[in-house]
């Protein structure tokens, strides 16, 4: 019979489900922002990391109007 | 890598007061055990250490009570603890022990209770990963299978299967990512902004609406934004065929007056207008001190002299009189030559005498009048702050069409809810009003006496208090105040809309106050479509992350199938229906299906796919089971399995298979494998085929039900050991001769501790053991044998020579020759032969 052959369990460590995730999508995007800044939120908490995200979008986005209009 | 080295077992079901122990020095065991002698019982040991329950129980819900007093062997002495431990080296290459000791047996609808210990510490199951123990999804948690743990995926639900393979392919994090990202939507959502909601009804109006609807989804520049509003205003004083005014300024005046009018039309709402309260603060005490310095100036001067002071004073302000050196008339009663000089004289000195008094009495005055318009302050502001309704007569507000069944008619229904309470406040705020207004009036009275009689002035404290229950009442009027006002609002957020709608000007208040704060528009527009452009943002980035996970989930099943369709392959190669893959249904995402494949091609191409339940024999199926349990086990990176019997006892075909590439798959992957079985010919061909594996091998029997079940380690025994070396040897790879060599010594040296132990209990010394002489290697245990090597006086030479000569064995390059090693073997076994007989 022909052996197959399975990894071992001391195989390189996977990818990580956001490493995944992230490759399955744009860069720069705010979906691969919002994935990015959840895995790794640093001394936030997952949900203030992506809530920080979306509320710095959000500033930028006002700050474009306030800019439009002083041109 | 994780290595369970020994488990010790007491009192745990079959297993009795004696603990038993097992040894496991190579990655693969074999127990054998007929029906009955506590097989089940060592598995189950495992899932007890591991997770603190048997599966058993936990799959046939419907009879748990039926597991009462299940786990602590029936004839336990009751002081004796129930415990299983085992010995591993961990992940980290430490050596670890852990214990689980169990506290309460289950009982009628309870669980089990127990403790568990590592390295005698109190432990959790969640310190168990950090030794390298991997616990699964429950139910089957533990790393070991059994026949009734086979089937469970198969009997389970479809969606009860998504939920457990979605946690075995640990996608949770992508679900709580997927969570955390659409709560987002709820941060996000524009706030209520009354700005916004006047825009909505300022954007109804027929002649604003073009003007204004683009403003609902763009944000114009401040100019643009003021003209938008502008024109709007502009057409709609057009549409009434009013004169339009030059400015910004004089059309907004334009349509508010014209909003008056209309509404007047409709209803006097105007009628509810107040002013807000006005401050009001006591009078300062440096009043009550300009009053209390009149007093006491007057008590200086006589009443007569007081009275006629002004008089004198008045007299010697003539210049004539103040002038005067002879004596001139009386200005006053006209007498002749009766104003003397020396008469001037004495008027002039009562005058000088009178001064501080009328200074005094002045300021009083000057003070008196100053207290009066603050006391008339109090009542002109609750006046000014009640609705102006209040103040106009009754006829003069029915003339004006402020009619209480005007208000009734316009509210229609909803009258009921808001005039009782309007009415009910109205009057508490008119009793309020008046009682200042009392107050008020008693203290202007009193004080226009002081004014025209300062005389009648006695105590100024008096006057001070009549000021202080006049504040006090005014502050009740304030409360009472407030309350209508809330009462108030109520009505007149009804009342104006429906008179907006009756006199057709809805939205026009609204624009008027939004042309009043273009500005604050603004900020509220761009606030809003900046969040409502974001919330749009954040829908599409959920979309392509839904998308994502889903592609990453629908990998992480396609990496679990091929595990799946690995191991099947090795327990059955080349069926025509084999096992295809476990996916998640198209269109219902939460089901999980196993996918079978039928295929008319010795390559299985253009296979017709069923559900492994519909086309799969009994046999395939438990086959599958078998296949996904190590498929899980090895995704999950366990160390260690436990089987249970794995093989149908009807399936030989597939036992030899099992037996030989799953097992092999196993030991090369890393895993160490411990298999029970009933079936004693196939625990020898075990033996036979991982002979080089140095295979650990053991027996259980339940000779005795008070002992419990016994385990004996059958290859530790000397003729199975000889035996095995004779296998060996007569192998020609270099490998099998080094393991022979090895195992040679290990026989020798298990030689050397029965004469040990022999020669002891021949010299009444019963406590002697084998393991009296664990960790002593062959070069210490020989010298204090060979003495005792008495029959022949070359007997101890061999065993000194079987010493000599495999020493190589231990090191990579000395690997004794076939020769060597059948000659040691034969001498061992003579020495065996001669000093030990059976």
């Amino acid at each position: 019979m022909k052996k197959q052959t399975l990894p071992t369990m001391q195989a390189a460590a996977p990818q990580s489900n956001f490493e995944r995730l992230i490759a399955h999508l744009r860069d720069g995007s705010l979906a691969a922002k919002l994935v990015s800044a959840y895995a790794a939120p640093g001394e936030l908490t997952p949900a203030q990391a992506v809530s920080k995200v979306m509320a710095d979008r959000l500033d930028e986005l006002k700050s474009s109007y306030v800019e439009n209009q002083q041109d | 890598m994780l290595r369970i080295n020994k488990i010790e077992i007491q009192g745990f079901r079959a297993f009795g007061k004696n603990r038993q122990a097992l040894t496991f020095s190579s990655p693969i065991a074999a127990v054998w055990a007929p029906n009955s002698q506590g097989k089940t019982s060592l598995a189950e040991a495992f899932e007890f250490l591991l997770t603190g329950q048997i599966v058993r129980r936990q799959l046939m819900a419907s009879t748990q009570d039926e597991f009462a007093d299940a786990l602590r062997n029936a004839h336990m002495p009751a002081a004796m603890p129930v415990y299983v431990e085992v010995q591993i080296t961990g992940v980290d290459d430490v050596p670890h022990k852990i214990k689980r000791t169990l506290v309460s047996d289950y009982a009628k609808r309870q669980d089990c209770q127990s403790t568990l210990q590592i390295d005698e510490n109190p432990a959790t199951e969640d310190d168990l990963p950090a030794l390298g123990i991997v616990l699964s999804q429950p139910p089957l948690a533990a790393p070991v299978l059994a026949q009734h743990t086979l089937g469970y995926l198969f009997s389970a639900r479809p969606k009860d299967r998504a939920t457990y393979f979605k946690t075995i392919l640990e996608v949770t994090d992508l679900d709580q990512l997927r969570s955390a990202v659409a709560a987002l939507d709820a941060e996000i959502e524009p706030a209520d902004d009354p700005n916004w909601t006047k825009l909505l009804a300022a954007a109804e109006i027929d002649e604003a609406r073009r003007f204004l609807t683009p403003l609902k989804t763009a944000v114009p520049g401040i100019d643009d934004l003021a003209a938008a509003i502008g024109n709007a205003i502009c057409a709609m004083l057009n549409a009434t065929g009013a004169d339009v005014p030059e400015t910004e300024t004089e059309r907004l005046a334009g349509l508010e007056a014209l909003l008056l009018e209309r509404r007047a039309k409709t209803f006097p709402v105007g009628g509810f207008e107040r002013k807000p309260l006005a401050d009001w603060a006591a009078p300062p005490q440096a009043d009550w001190d300009k009053l209390d310095t009149y007093l006491a100036e007057r008590g200086k001067v006589d009443e007569e002299t007081r009275r006629l002071a002004a008089l004198f004073s008045e007299a010697l302000s003539i210049p004539a009189v103040d002038r005067a050196t002879q004596a001139i008339d009386c200005l006053l009663c006209g007498t002749e030559g009766s104003l003397t000089p020396e008469r001037i004289a004495y008027i002039r000195a009562q005058t000088k005498e009178t001064e501080n008094f009328q200074a005094a009495e002045k300021a009083a005055l000057e003070t008196l009048r100053r207290l009066a318009t603050k006391a008339q302050a109090l009542d002109t502001a609750v006046i000014a702050a009640c609705p102006r309704f209040l103040a106009t007569a009754s006829k003069d507000r029915r003339k004006d069409g402020f009619r209480m069944e005007r208000i009734r008619s316009l509210l229609g229904a909803e009258a009921a809810a808001v005039v009782g309470p309007w009415l009910e406040a109205l009057r508490k705020l008119a009793r309020a009003k008046t009682a200042v207004t009392v107050r008020v009036n008693n203290l202007a009275a009193d004080i226009a006496g002081y004014v025209y009689t300062p005389d009648s002035l006695d105590d100024p404290r008096t006057m001070k208090g009549q000021f202080e229950d006049a504040a006090r009442t005014y502050a009740d009027f304030a409360a009472v105040l407030t309350h209508y006002a809330e009462v108030e609002q109520a009505l007149l957020e009804l009342l104006t809309a429906l008179i907006d709608a009756a006199s057709d000007t809805a939205g026009w208040q609204d624009l008027i106050d939004l042309a009043r704060d273009p500005d604050g528009l603004r900020t509220t527009l761009i606030e809003r479509h900046a969040r409502t452009a974001v919330q749009n943002e954040l829908s599409r980035a959920l979309g392509q992350i839904d998308k994502g996970n889903e592609t990453v989930l629908e990998g992480k099943f396609t990496d679990l199938s091929h595990g799946i369709q690995h191991w099947w392959d090795l327990l059955r190669p080349g069926e025509p229906t084999f096992f295809s893959a476990v996916k998640p249904r198209e269109g219902a995402r939460r089901t999980v299906d196993l996918k079978a494949g039928l295929s008319l091609h010795a390559d299985r191409s253009a296979p017709k796919l069923r559900d492994v339940i519909a086309v799969f024999s009994h046999s395939q199926l438990h086959c599958l089971g078998l296949a996904l349990f190590i498929a899980r086990s090895l995704h999950e990176g366990t160390g260690f399995l436990i089987l249970d019997d794995p093989i149908l006892s009807s399936d030989e075909d597939y036992r030899a298979y099992f037996k030989a590439a799953v097992l092999e798959g196993l030991i090369d992957a890393g895993v160490q494998v411990i298999i029970l079985t009933q079936d004693q010919k196939s625990w020898k061909d075990l033996e036979h085929r991982y002979l080089h594996k140095n295979i650990d091998m053991f027996q259980m029997a339940l000779l005795d039900p008070a002992d419990g079940t016994t385990v004996t380690n059958t290859g530790d025994d000397l003729i199975a050991m000889l035996t095995r070396i004779d296998i060996l040897a007569r192998g020609g790879h270099p490998d099998l001769r080094k393991q022979a060599g090895e195992l040679l010594r290990n026989a020798a040296e298990r030689f050397c501790k029965e004469i040990l132990v022999k020669d002891r209990w021949a010299k009444a010394d019963t406590n002697a053991a084998l393991s009296d002489y664990d960790g002593r290697n062959l070069g210490q245990l020989s010298p204090p044998v060979e003495p005792l090597l008495t029959s022949d006086p070359s007997h101890p030479g061999k065993l000194r020579s079987i010493g000599s000569q495999l020493n190589p064995a231990k090191h990579d390059d000395g690997i004794p020759d076939q020769g060597t090693l059948k000659v040691a073997l034969g001498d061992l076994r003579f020495l065996k032969k001669q000093y030990l007989p059976a």
